[in-house]
């Protein structure tokens, strides 16, 4: 191989580079052959190595070089993005102080009205409790006072034994109304339960719902 | 024994010899060589990546009826070799005191 091969080679194996990057490195080592001298044109080949080796080595600096540009483009975007990416800090505060004299009724109404939702629901429940418990309790009593009020009546004795006859029958009416209000608790007041549950749960569902398909969508 | 040069300190050392003179790329790898084992094809991407980081400009001259090119430091340049020497002593005070002794500090 000869000088003018050497270099054809290297050029060939430069073909990857820029013009201008090529023309320099081309030029580098037509001088070092020149100022080598013809006489040193074998032993310059033979330092220098195979021509792929050389340009190797350049193609690789080269690469380094470039490689800082790529990023910085790269970056370029990022902040174009983060613009979009939701309100600043400071526009959120000023969006809440000036949602303050709005939200502030709003939010009044919403609390009055989740308030005497919670009272009427109050109201059934202790009437309902009221029922359950009263009436029972009412018969049983009933009974138990007839049976009293029935003794003070001996001197009539028809009338005493009707009325011991039916605070009798009270009093058994209040068991069997009690064992049934025990029987209608135990059969009525879970599934109630859970459905007060399942009422105060409903928004609360709701917005997580909402949150996991929005979750969903930005993965 | 030789020990693995790194780009940092040929940088620095491309630095140095240029500061002396402005000087050619031939040149350069004979005085780089007379003291490193480097490759005759090492010095192009240093000389090369120099100037492109404004350490090193170039200039063309006439020699022996054809253009040579001449590589001349910068001011750039010369901040930057000031910094290799001082990391350059530093890196060696530390190397001396644990090859010598802490006495070359």
């Amino acid at each position: 191989m000869n000088r003018t091969e050497y270099m054809a080679a290297l050029r060939r194996a430069l073909s990857a580079l820029p013009e201008e990057e090529r023309a320099s490195a081309l030029r580098y080592y037509e001088e070092y052959f020149d100022d080598a001298g013809p006489e040193n044109e074998q032993k310059v080949i033979a330092d220098l190595g195979a021509p792929e080796k050389v340009a190797e080595q350049i193609l690789a600096d080269y690469r380094e070089l470039t490689a800082v540009p790529p990023s910085s483009e790269g970056a370029a975007p990022q902040p174009k993005k983060r613009r979009w990416r939701g309100i600043s800090p400071l526009l959120l505060v000023v969006l809440v102080l000036l949602a303050l004299p709005m939200g502030i009724p709003l939010a009044g109404v919403l609390i009055g009205l989740i308030a005497s939702v919670f009272g009427v629901l109050l109201a059934v429940v202790l009437v309902v409790l009221a029922f359950v418990v009263l009436v029972p309790l009412g018969l049983l009593a009933a009974g138990v006072i007839l049976c009293g009020f029935s003794f003070t009546i001996w001197s009539i004795p028809a009338s005493a034994v009707l009325t011991l006859g039916c605070g009798l029958a009270l009093f058994a009416l209040g068991i069997l109304v009690s064992l049934l209000m025990i029987k209608l608790c135990i059969l009525f007041v879970p599934p109630l339960f859970r459905l007060f549950i399942a009422i105060l749960r409903w928004p609360f569902d709701k917005l997580r719902g909402r949150t996991r398909k929005n979750g969903g969508d930005a993965q | 024994m030789s020990y693995p040069i790194a780009s940092s300190l040929l940088d620095g050392i491309v630095l140095a010899v240029v500061e002396r003179e402005s000087t050619y790329g031939y040149r350069i790898t004979q005085d780089v060589q007379k003291v490193l084992e480097i490759s005759e094809s090492t010095l192009y991407p240093v000389l090369r990546r120099l100037q492109k980081d404004g350490c090193l400009t170039t200039y063309d001259e006439a020699f022996a009826g054809r253009n040579r090119r001449y590589y001349k430091i910068t001011e750039h340049g010369r901040a930057q070799l000031r910094q290799h020497r001082i990391d350059w002593q530093n890196y060696r005070n530390g190397i001396d005191a644990i090859f010598f002794g802490g006495d070359s500090q």
